[in-house]
């Protein structure tokens, strides 16, 4: 909700702005969203204020990281260079009912395949689900979604846009650890 | 559940441990750099060509031994370097069933294993990979980035270096 | 010039280790060989070059303990040391605020802080790496713990292959249906 507030303000500034300088150029037109993304906001999976962890990159941050890791890490940086964002939301579950969060998850879930979005993988194992969705645009991955509920643990929702090839990034992820990640105390604010 | 990095990984692993502990004569040295060749297989694999990735490995267990080779030069000099460890000895220790036979193959294996230590470069891995690990002249010249008729040029004289320093110690 | 006598016990002994190969002409290794019958002390360094490959051809390949690969996937794996710190809702209020000041202040300062935004300073770059990183090894993380090594073989085939084709036989039972036992979509 919250995000939506802010834009409209701006629009409203913007305008009165324009209006008292007739011949500043106009703003340019912001770029519509990538067919794989997802508004985590909208899907409102998690109370925004309690979240242990969150990511939010888009495009030209994108491309700098890209920039910046080519010659350290080839095969990262021309992953990252294809996509247009990375979302992440991680939300504590330990000493909380999780019975609400799980509701969600599996809104979501209807939510990303109400959209055209196709599930992959689905496990269901011990209370734990994980879901992971690809969502294809003229024969091209264009979206990943990855969810996951883990009761007395956390739960997660990842949104990888743009141009992408699922087999890198899951040889990527599959290279790196969240050893340390995973001795944060639950509810302890990341800084 | 196995992956390809698994499966790579054991295709490789002996091959390159056999490689480095050859090389450095320690079996702590060696199981370092495995895990260095490994780790560096494991991050880097998106950019290795399939049909390279032996000749990659090699050269990359080569590069690391080279970087421990020299630090122990350098330790050397303050009289800190070690010579053939007693556990690559052991393993590699002669079968013969005879007592005398097996006594007389172990010391000229034991021999021999000490003037391979003391090879110079590229004698010592051109050595260890063509007779230790049977590898063809082509897949040694792609891994060390020399001419396969350099490589059997090597392989000569690193072999007659040894013959030599046998013959040297006997007298 | 017949060779046979004149080959010098030195060149000889230079031609030895070619000579156990199979590596010389047909004709040095006849002079060679010629040699060798009537030379004792060079026949005798035959015997050492051909016992020198015979021992390094029986060395043991050595193996490398089991704990090394697994040393390698459970703690090799590059660590990603650090938890995003919460960007979101700051940058949201700064970028309202940033919003409110310029609108008001003026269309051209407005005007040029959209045609050049500020460039991200090197420390963010550094930050939004790790985040992008952290992100792809949460993937990495929920695939293991999934029972799903997410490869490119494995990857191609449970996730590339099903896009392109309806999955709705095999994947629309899951909201249908009990949950299944660990375990891939066909």
């Amino acid at each position: 909700m919250r995000k939506t507030i802010i834009p409209g303000l701006a629009l409203v500034l913007f305008l009165a702005a324009s209006a008292l300088l007739a011949q500043a150029p106009q703003k340019p037109q912001k770029p519509a969203p990538s067919p794989g993304f997802v508004p985590l906001a909208e899907l409102n999976l998690f109370p925004q204020d309690k979240l242990s962890a969150e990511v939010n990159l888009e495009g030209a941050i994108l491309r700098l990281v890209a920039a910046a890791v080519k010659q350290e890490d080839p095969a990262f940086s021309s992953m990252v260079a294809s996509l247009r964002s990375i979302n992440v939301q991680v939300f504590p579950l330990a000493g909380i009912d999780a019975g609400a969060v799980k509701t969600k998850i599996d809104r979501a879930v209807h939510w990303l395949e109400d959209r055209g979005w196709k599930a992959n993988l689905r496990v269901k194992e011990k209370g734990e689900e994980t879901y992971i969705y690809l969502k294809e645009q003229d024969g091209q991955i264009v979206g990943l979604t990855v969810l996951t509920f883990q009761p007395g643990d956390e739960a997660a929702v990842i949104n990888i846009s743009g141009r992408i090839d699922p087999a890198q990034i899951g040889r990527l992820g599959q290279s790196l650890h969240v050893q340390q990640l995973e001795r944060v105390p639950a509810g302890k604010k990341p800084h | 559940m196995l992956t390809a990095f698994d499966d790579t990984a054991r295709a490789y692993r002996r091959r390159v441990y056999s490689f480095a502990r050859y090389l450095l004569s320690s079996r702590e040295e060696a199981e370092d750099v495995t895990q260095e060749v490994l780790l560096r297989l494991w991050r880097h694999q998106d950019g290795v060509e399939e049909e390279r990735l032996g000749s990659w490995l090699l050269r990359v267990t080569r590069n690391a031994c080279y970087d421990l080779l020299r630090r122990r030069r350098s330790e050397a000099k303050q009289g800190l370097a070690t010579s053939l460890d007693d556990e690559t000895a052991q393993e590699v220790a002669s079968a013969e069933p005879d007592p005398q036979s097996r006594a007389e193959a172990a010391d000229f294996r034991r021999r021999l294993l000490g003037a391979l230590g003391e090879l110079g470069e590229p004698y010592k891995s051109i050595i260890i990979l063509r007779e230790v690990q049977g590898l063809a002249h082509r897949e040694i010249g792609e891994a060390l980035g020399i001419p396969e008729v350099t490589v059997r040029v090597h392989l000569h004289r690193g072999r007659k270096k040894l013959r030599e320093r046998l013959r040297e110690a006997e007298a | 010039m017949n060779r046979i006598e004149d080959m010098p016990c030195d060149e000889a002994l230079d031609l030895l280790e070619p000579y156990v190969d199979g590596d010389l002409p047909t004709a040095v290794a006849d002079c060679l060989r010629a040699h060798l019958e009537t030379c004792r002390s060079c026949a005798g360094e035959l015997a050492l070059a051909r016992r020198i490959q015979s021992e390094l051809r029986s060395l043991p390949q050595l193996d490398c303990p089991p704990e090394i690969l697994e040393r390698v996937r459970s703690q090799g794996g590059e660590v990603v040391p650090f938890r995003p710190r919460r960007t979101g809702l700051p940058l949201r209020i700064a970028a309202a605020a940033a919003m409110l000041v310029l609108s008001l202040g003026g269309g051209a300062l407005f005007v040029h802080f959209q045609q050049q935004p500020r460039q991200p300073s090197a420390a963010e770059i550094a930050q939004a790496t790790q985040e992008a990183r952290y992100a792809l090894a949460y993937i990495g993380k929920v695939s293991r713990r999934a029972g799903l090594d997410v490869r490119d073989d494995v990857l191609a085939r449970r996730l590339v292959r099903p896009a392109t084709r309806s999955v709705s036989l095999s994947l629309g039972v899951a909201t249908q249906e009990p949950a299944p036992v660990r375990g891939e979509q066909p």
